[in-house]
């Protein structure tokens, strides 16, 4: 396998990490903002 | 969970998978090529299943918690155990569907086509096949118990068939896939892929405890409730 194509692997695995982290991060803040609507 | 503590559980699990990555991909060194006797065609891919591999065993945990809810469910009637089945269903499916590319990205360049009907690649497909009608299932039915009872009892079903179409099926039938000991890999390949599940098992266990947290506001009205 080439260089190019170990490349395009290792980019699209960082992105899948990425996007899992960025959805927790999303999750996170959906949760605050309830949070923050519940206090009275 | 306070914002610190929050904050350094964070810290760790980024640092965790910062370390995996790095060690995936600048300390591991390749499994030697076919004419040396390797195993892989394309070992320099051999990368991807750091994240190939914990997102498929992940994907099945999911599907076991999916039941084990289920179960609970069925006992005990408590909406709780519903929302907690439904959102291992749905990272089930999540991580399912990144296993099923990540190993497609990987069969392209390992067994010259991304889609090579092997039983375990197609076990997978039918499996998260399976799942989606899970959701199509709740979806058809409004009343909130006899919805949980009914994907509840689809949940046990469903998840031994995936367990088999994924695990058992591709045992009888001749395989792409490697079998366990048919592959010497060294001893940092082996490490780094036990970082990548602890990495991934973290990520997955935070991913569904706030999900499931969230359902909860959502769907039941549960105020400050942490499960």
């Amino acid at each position: 396998m080439n260089d190019t194509g170990v490349m395009a692997l290792g980019i699209a695995s960082l992105l899948a990490w990425g996007g899992l982290w960025l959805y927790l991060f999303s999750l996170q803040k959906r949760l605050d903002r309830l949070d923050k609507e519940d206090t009275p | 969970m306070s914002p610190s503590v929050r904050t350094f559980l964070a810290l760790v699990l980024l640092a965790g998978m910062t370390a995996v990555l790095i060690a995936a991909f600048f300390v591991v060194q390749a499994p030697p090529p076919p004419e040396e006797g390797g195993g892989f065609n394309a070992p320099q891919a051999t990368r991807i299943l750091f994240l190939h591999v914990p997102a498929a065993e992940l994907c099945t945990v999911a599907f076991v918690l999916a039941l084990w809810h289920g179960i609970l469910f069925l006992r005990t009637r408590n909406p709780v155990n519903d929302v907690r089945s439904l959102v291992a269903a749905r990272l089930g499916v999540v991580f399912g569907a990144l296993a099923l590319v990540m190993g497609m990205a990987w069969a392209n360049v390992e067994w010259g086509a991304a889609w090579n009907w092997d039983p375990r690649q197609t076990g997978l497909a039918l499996a998260l096949l399976a799942y989606l009608a899970y959701f199509a299932l709740r979806g058809a039915v409004e009343e909130p118990d006899k919805q949980g009872v009914l994907a509840a009892v689809y949940a046990i079903l469903a998840c031994p068939t995936a367990l088999f179409l994924v695990f058992g099926l591709p045992r009888f039938l001749p395989s792409l896939h490697l079998k366990p000991g048919e592959v010497d890999l060294s001893t940092a390949f082996s490490w780094t892929m036990a970082g990548a599940m602890l990495a991934f098992t973290g990520l997955f266990a935070w991913i569904y405890n706030l999900e499931t947290r969230i359902t909860l506001r959502e769907r039941l009205g549960y105020e400050r409730q942490t499960p």
